[in-house]
């Protein structure tokens, strides 16, 4: 899977799962200060990545990840 | 007389019988106290499964004209995960109560009601434990009627009482 791809994936549930705007989902974008996502969201998120990538999220690998470009910098590192 | 489980030598807590769980005192699992406990007992314990059993009662504070509402039915399937949340750190972790916030409902489908009278059984599957969240699949059925289906998103605390595992 292409980045083009991991990001297309990651827009699609942050717009249908998580309902954000799709304006707001820009590579700088912090997760939790501009698009919301809390700390209940992260559990659904952990279960849609596992379903969509295939692996489950570790907390620990999760701490320095603040923005939306860095979240899919996670996915690809792992998927590679 | 509070209930008191079979001679615990030997038991594997994790995958425990059915008559185990069934004779734990589940108030000794909650948080909740009387008159806001909505469990009557647990009939089913895995590490991805519980399931509880509950009288509906004429004197309980969710029902209104003799019929469950569905706040009530929603309490009973967050007490049944404070119920899992109990035996998990009373048998398993030795440890007291979490207390725990029901952080999000979703996809609730309400099919039917439950009468005063009615056992309804209350089956929650746990999807996620992660981040001090538990994500679960829920339904509470009665005579093998689907009364709700939701899913549930539990909050916990993380401070752990130093009560529960005894109290009344």
């Amino acid at each position: 899977m292409n980045r083009t791809e991991i990001e297309e994936k990651v827009k699609g549930f942050m717009v249908d799962d998580l309902e954000i705007d799709e304006n707001e989902l820009v590579a700088d974008a912090l997760l939790k200060e501009d698009l919301g996502i809390d700390s209940l969201d992260y559990v659904d998120i952990v279960v849609i990545v596992d379903k969509t990538f295939g692996f489950k999220i570790k907390p620990e690998e999760m701490k320095g990840v603040q923005t939306l470009g860095q979240f899919c910098d996670y996915i690809e590192s792992k998927l590679n | 007389m509070t209930k008191q489980p079979p001679t615990t030598e030997m038991i594997d807590y994790t995958t425990p019988s059915d008559s185990f769980v069934g004779n734990i005192d589940v108030q000794s699992l909650l948080p909740q106290k009387k008159p806001f406990v909505l469990v009557d007992k647990m009939t089913h314990f895995d590490m991805k499964c519980v399931v509880t059993e509950t009288r509906i009662s004429k004197v309980c504070i969710f029902v209104e004209n003799d019929v469950m509402s569905l706040p009530g039915l929603i309490e009973n399937i967050a007490q049944t995960c404070a119920a899992r949340i109990g035996y998990v750190n009373k048998y398993i972790l030795k440890q007291g109560i979490q207390i725990g916030f029901i952080g999000a409902i979703k996809n609730l489908e309400s099919h039917g009601k439950a009468k005063v009278g009615d056992i309804v059984t209350t089956e929650v599957t746990i999807i996620e434990e992660i981040f001090g969240m538990v994500l679960a699949k829920a339904d509470v059925k009665c005579d093998d009627r689907l009364l709700v289906s939701s899913e549930i998103k539990i909050a916990l605390r993380e401070e752990v009482t130093s009560d529960g595992a005894e109290s009344e």
